[in-house]
């Protein structure tokens, strides 16, 4: 036992240097107020749901989006594709000021409604191009509740993007100190504006200096429609240079056929414009198709030899 | 579109319209007629109207009102939004884009002639996910200064360990992708030096048979000389390249002579040329004995002391079971 007292001894000396910081005083005053953690003051809740009839393709881009966003909701999907102003009460069920909603058409056209609940507003965008987060050479990985960087555009300062950028902060930034994210930020949400559209990319940050890695999803959005409310109300932007998939698809499918139709035409014609029997003049001319004898070749020498009688 | 009103071909060419269809439109040919009978309209040239243009709505200032009723009044730290400009080119990205061009111009030029990397689909998405990336990369250069100056945490350390967005399996699928990627890529660039080294070393075959031929030729042409007196000397036979290595010369025949050695003590010892056959027979002058030779043979007993006459019984004596087995 003594022995023990004589090693403590200066241990004990050294302790104070380290502990202050890390640790939190052994008495506290009663007076003394309790310093608070950081508050979770932006309280959003998004709701990512979809109806129908959708490709699995894009359900999995669905659910990478909930997978990445901690403060989702989902919600069993839609039936009914007519009235949309029932999300706002399916939302507000949830206890949710934000909607992420998807809407497939025909099995193959998707598209996204951003929406700010209670009040507005309300983007429709169409979504281009896909990929998934399952897909592997996507090699990145982050942390599942972690705080993403939000990456915008220059291009963002017009106020019908304004407008889609704010929405966007709102729902797809994590919260500060939401209690089921991560401390850490390491990964950026990537939103460019390019030929009308906009491109999403999620990257990792693999290092301090700037080093990245996709992780994904990836996906275009061709914005269609700004609403004042949520879910409808009066449009307050409209895209000019929007083109629905469908007049795409018949455009396609057109121009296909013409190449058809033309085909045909083409054969047709050629059938009347070549003379059914090759040009023939008088046969009698044929006599004075001759050769001098001394032209003639095997076969046609024969002609020239006379016999003697 | 330009539409002749001509009241003669009108009534000949749309006498059969149905009267539902045309009511439907607004400029059918019927209604036409009508305004013409009414007298509206005049013989002439008539061009359509032009199409409303629907107009696109873009109301800027509802835009703002809405903006401003909506916006997060929040400290940045709540948002964590940049708005970047793409950062500076570094040089490795640089010299990545180089080469990716580089790669795709070579390939496709084996395919089309008219081909240009300006109108190279794979390349100008190569570029456009550059311009993203590099987007990205200003975010996060500019982010974590501010993020270190308020001191909160950046990079997740290697050894901090929660759930992630991608399982673990599947990040190992990921690994295993790139692995066969990378040993995939090794193997062609073997398999293409490997193809280099054997076109080179035809090459090289080729060239060392024409030499050699060459100097055959040479060869023989001044053998040639020489038989018809053109030339005295006979130097080209030792100078030049020898046909038997000059090195090895010696040493063969120092072989030769060992080998020529061996076979004439062979052919001493055991004979070369002449007779072989009966040559171990017995004769008057020289009566073998071949006790030594075939002492299994003999029978116990027998033999030895009888002599060359005991032979020649024995053999007698087969000679007559061979006879007798053949007669039955």
């Amino acid at each position: 036992m003594g022995k023990r007292k004589r090693f403590v001894a200066p241990v004990v000396e050294e302790e104070p240097v380290i502990l202050p910081s890390l640790a939190p005083p052994l008495v506290r005053d009663s007076e003394e107020p309790i310093k608070k953690k950081r508050k979770w003051i932006n309280k959003q809740r998004v709701l990512v749901f979809a109806s129908r009839g959708m490709s699995y393709r894009n359900r999995h881009l669905m659910e990478d989006l909930r997978s990445l966003l901690p403060h989702s909701k989902s919600e069993s999907k839609k039936e009914n594709k007519d009235n949309l102003r029932v999300i706002n009460e399916i939302a507000e069920m949830k206890n949710c000021n934000k909607c992420v909603y998807f809407e497939s058409r025909k099995k193959k056209d998707l598209y996204m409604w951003v929406s700010n609940v209670p009040q507005g507003p309300s983007v429709k965008f169409l979504v281009l191009n896909a990929h998934t987060m399952k897909e592997l050479k996507m090699t990145g990985n982050c942390l599942k509740a972690s705080r993403p960087l939000l990456s915008f555009d220059p291009g963002f300062d017009e106020a019908h993007w304004a407008v889609i950028k704010e929405l966007f902060v709102q729902t797809f930034g994590i919260p500060n100190q939401l209690p089921k994210s991560q401390p850490f930020h390491d990964h950026v949400f990537c939103f460019s504006i390019l030929d009308n559209k906009i491109w999403f990319r999620n990257y990792e940050v693999l290092d301090v200096d700037g080093k990245l890695s996709e992780i994904g999803p990836r996906f275009v959005l061709d914005p269609i429609k700004v609403f004042n409310g949520s879910f409808g109300g009066e449009t307050l932007w409209d895209n000019p240079t929007f083109v629905t998939p469908n007049t795409v698809r018949s455009v396609k499918k057109k121009a296909e056929s013409f190449k058809y139709t033309n085909k045909i035409l083409q054969k047709e014609g050629y059938k009347k414009r070549t003379p059914k029997h090759p040009f023939r003049g008088d046969p009698t001319n044929e006599i004075f198709q001759t050769k001098p004898p001394e032209e003639a070749v095997s076969e046609e020498k024969k002609i020239f030899i006379r016999k003697k009688v | 579109m330009v539409v002749m009103t001509d009241s003669d071909s009108d009534e000949m060419e749309y006498s059969d319209i149905d009267e539902l269809a045309a009511a439907e439109e607004d400029d059918s040919d019927t209604e036409l007629q009508r305004k013409f009978e009414e007298g509206k309209l005049k013989p002439g040239l008539y061009r359509e109207s032009e199409k409303v243009v629907k107009e696109r709505k873009n109301n800027v200032s509802g835009l703002q009102a809405k903006l401003e009723q909506f916006r997060l009044k929040l400290p940045w730290i709540e948002r964590l939004d940049f708005t970047s400009e793409p950062a500076p080119l570094a040089p490795e990205l640089n010299a990545e884009i180089v080469e990716h061009g580089q790669t795709r111009e070579k390939r496709m030029k084996n395919q089309n002639k008219h081909f240009t990397l300006d109108d190279d689909p794979v390349h100008n998405d190569f570029l456009r996910e550059m311009s993203f990336y590099r987007q990205a990369q200003a975010a996060v250069l500019e982010g974590y200064r501010k993020l270190e100056d308020i001191g909160l945490p950046t990079v997740r350390p290697s050894d901090y360990f929660a759930e992630m967005a991608k399982s673990d399996d599947h990040m190992q699928k990921v690994r295993k992708r790139l692995m066969q990627k990378q040993i995939g890529q090794q193997i062609s660039e073997r398999v293409k030096k490997i193809r280099e080294i054997k076109k080179y070393g035809k090459k090289v075959q080729i060239e060392v048979e024409q030499q050699k031929h060459k100097d055959k030729r040479d060869m023989l042409d001044k053998i040639k000389k020489f038989r018809k007196g053109k030339t005295d000397s006979i130097d080209f036979l030792e100078g030049g390249r020898p046909l038997r290595g000059e090195a090895g010369g010696s040493q063969a025949r120092k072989d030769i002579k060992k080998a020529k050695g061996i076979r004439s003590y062979k052919d001493k010892k055991y004979g070369f040329g002449g007779k072989k056959k009966y040559t171990k027979r017995n004769n008057e002058k020289n009566p073998k004995d071949d006790s030594g030779a075939l002492p299994a043979m003999r029978k116990p007993g027998g033999g030895n002391k009888k002599g060359p006459r005991g032979k020649g019984k024995q053999v007698g004596q087969r000679g007559n079971k061979n006879k007798g087995k053949s007669r039955k």
